[in-house]
């Protein structure tokens, strides 16, 4: 063990004095930093605009109040009251930001049709999609790696190839201790300025850590394992550097880039999903539709889902806000189908990209990171079933004043319905999820002991 | 000891095998010495000897363990100078040789490490430098004190004095000299007649993985071993 400890100490010191090696982590915990920062930026500004709701929801029912001192008809306050809902950020979004920039973490609902309200505000920042997110989760998937390899795809065939491996396996008399010392120091460096970056990442919004973080953690270090035992395949199967640095380089680009953008379109193409814009087109032109449709047809459709308000006095006039919003309840009812297969498509998507993740460590990864820290695709659409919920409650606040056509007392809206938020839904994930990380990680280990163990290898 | 009992390696498609039914031992405290042109075995036999090609047939044995059946035993009992000591040019004389020396199991004090430095001749100024600025002469005196450091019972050279200025290179007969003192077996593969007339207990010539002949130092005394070497390349 002390001989051992004393390998790893030389091997520490010869990759410090190596320029590039210094280089590539100085480079990994640059952009870690900047990950953390741009994470940081994000979340604050999520932070501040859900901050700002409840003044601003005071500052708009004050306005209303001005303009109405004597109240208003009941359909008349709900459609200019727009009501906040919001989705506050889990502690680790602040490394795992998943979907939390591309879909809105706040929406002002309103009693109209609730489909293209959800869907309105989440039609922005394709640019960001494209691109992926640049968070902690990013760097420790695909930076990290290639960091690694960098650092250790040569640990033998440079030796090799500078003539020092037939005086080191003279002098070790093996290979094996000397390359677990060199591959464990390579790793641990990576591993430590990850960790390095995760403590940075914790104290930055004064986050304190416990088991849902230590987690985060550990999947962290089992996916930078998964990497090592790559690296060690690949070093203890290429003779020379050339020859490990394409392989390395090939598993990178083919495990880190193109094969979660090859699975990601293969799960858009095999489960298609109508656009939210799509949704709201449809819902709208069903809106619109209603004004020239007869009231009895409109109300005889809002009556089946709300059979409860058969009895109330038909329409007289021109236009009655009860009919105005039956027909928003039309256009929620004609895409109904639609938004529900939106979803189950959605969550296919998601369960698809999961089983092909078997593929690619990086996407497995980063899907047990972002169900840790509550950003991913459960999380969204726990929110709009949260504010979905909130919807049916709004209609039961205002149905029956719109539906007796009483006016509203401006005192009275300070009753209106309030949104509870509640944390996004995250979860540690099951040993099953974390198979397509421990079965390449075992793997490359066997390779490497195999490939290490072949009695005479040649090593000249 | 080191004893060699009808070594023979063939490389994968080669007409002839490199070493042949090599027989021959080397006594705790005697130098042999293998001559040879280029091709002749002499770096094939040393390299079954550190397990780094397979024999295809036959024994070579280090105090007595098969280096096959007990790598890495046999490798804890032999030291090895490459003729071109390759070193890591990062780090000093002195870190060299204290990597290596941990390599092999040995911890030393600073002040073995160049202790066993100044023995191999490199001076003083010279341990803290870099190896990447060392001279070829440099980097085999640093060679010459890893295998010193390594204190073991059989040593195997390939070419150790190329690259060593005349006066180095005496020293180093003599640093060979103390060795055999101290009953190590030493081996080594040489195309320096002179060194090896010089040194050996007995010189062994090859040709074609063979040993064409073997001269005790009573008959090298008498032998004149270009002429021998010549005629014997020249059959």
């Amino acid at each position: 063990m002390n001989a051992f400890l004393a390998l790893l100490r030389w091997e520490l010191r010869r990759l410090l004095r190596t320029g590039t090696a210094r280089a590539a982590l100085a480079f990994l915990f640059c952009a870690g930093l900047a990950a953390l920062a741009a994470t940081d930026r994000e979340l604050a500004r999520q932070a501040r605009e859900i901050a700002a709701l409840p003044d601003q929801y005071e500052a708009q029912v004050a306005r209303i109040a001005k303009q109405f001192p004597a109240g208003e008809h009941a359909g008349y306050v709900a459609y200019y009251s727009f009501l906040p809902t919001w989705q506050p950020a889990a502690p680790l979004a602040a490394f795992s930001l998943g979907l939390r920039d591309v879909v809105p973490g706040a929406l002002w609902i309103r009693l109209l049709g609730l489909e293209g309200q959800l869907h309105e505000s989440g039609l922005g920042n394709p640019a960001v999609q494209a691109l992926g997110t640049f968070d902690l989760a990013f760097v420790v998937c695909a930076l990290a790696p290639l960091v690694l390899l960098v650092l250790s795809h040569d640990v033998l065939s440079r030796d090799r190839e500078q003539g020092v491996l037939p005086l080191v396996v003279a002098q070790a008399g093996g290979l094996g201790p000397l390359f677990a010392a060199r591959l464990a120091v390579r790793a641990a460096a990576v591993a430590a300025v990850c960790t390095a970056l995760f403590a940075v990442g914790l104290a930055w919004p004064g986050i304190l850590p416990g088991p849902a973080e230590f987690g985060w953690l550990a999947d962290m270090l089992l996916h930078l394992a998964v990497w090592t035992a790559a690296a060690a395949a690949i070093a203890a199967l290429c003779r020379s550097v050339a020859a490990s640095l394409a392989a390395a380089g090939t598993a990178w680009v083919a495990a880190a880039v193109v094969l979660p953008a090859a699975l990601n379109l293969a799960v858009v193409a095999a489960y298609p999903v109508p656009e939210g814009l799509e949704l709201t087109v449809r819902q709208r032109q069903e809106i619109h539709a209603g004004w020239d449709r007869p009231k009895e047809e409109t109300f005889a459709r809002f009556f089946r889902t709300y059979p409860e308000w058969r009895d109330t006095a038909p329409v007289a006039g021109r236009f009655a806000w009860k009919w105005y919003y039956a027909m928003h309840q039309a256009g929620d009812d004609s895409v109904a189908d639609a938004s529900a297969r939106y979803r189950a498509n959605l969550r296919a998507r998601a369960a698809a990209t999961a089983r092909l993740a078997w593929l690619a460590p990086p996407v497995a990864t980063q899907l047990l990171l972002s169900r840790r820290a509550g950003t991913d695709l459960e999380a969204h659409l726990a929110y709009l079933d949260r504010v979905r919920a909130f919807h049916g409650t709004m209609k039961a606040h205002f149905h029956p004043p719109v539906f007796a056509e009483t006016v509203l007392p401006v005192a009275s809206w300070r009753d209106f319905p309030r949104f509870v938020p509640a944390a996004p839904p995250a979860a540690a994930g099951t040993f099953a999820e974390r198979l397509p990380l421990l079965i390449p990680l075992g793997l490359g280990l066997a390779v490497a002991v195999r490939a290490l163990r072949r009695p005479f290898r040649p090593l000249l | 000891m080191l004893t060699l009992e009808n070594l023979t390696k063939r490389y994968p498609g080669a007409a002839a095998p490199a070493v042949d039914g090599l027989t021959l031992t080397v006594a705790p405290g005697e130098l042999f010495a293998l001559l040879g042109p280029n091709g002749a075995g002499k770096t094939t036999t040393l390299n079954c000897l550190l397990g780094f090609v397979a024999p295809n047939s036959g024994r070579a044995l280090i105090d007595g363990l098969d280096v096959v059946a007990a790598p890495l035993e046999t490798k804890r009992r032999l030291a090895y100078i490459p003729e071109q000591v390759n070193l890591y040019g990062h780090f000093s004389g002195l870190e060299n040789l204290a990597y290596f020396s941990e390599l092999a199991g040995h911890r030393y004090p600073d002040t073995e490490l160049r202790r066993f430095l100044a023995e191999a001749g490199l001076q003083d100024d010279a341990h803290g430098r870099r190896v990447g600025g060392y001279s070829k002469g440099m980097r085999q005196k640093v060679g010459i004190a890893i295998a010193l450091a390594k204190n073991a019972k059989v040593l195997l050279l390939d070419e150790p004095t190329s690259g060593l200025d005349p006066g180095a290179s005496h020293e180093f007969s003599r640093l060979l000299r103390r060795l055999r003192e101290r009953g190590v077996a030493i081996l080594m593969a040489t195309h320096d007649l002179f060194r090896a007339k010089a040194d050996a207990d007995r010189v062994g010539i090859m040709r074609h993985g063979r040993l064409a002949h073997l001269l005790t130092a009573a008959e090298l005394a008498h032998t004149d071993l270009e002429k021998l070497y010549l005629e014997t390349m020249a059959a």
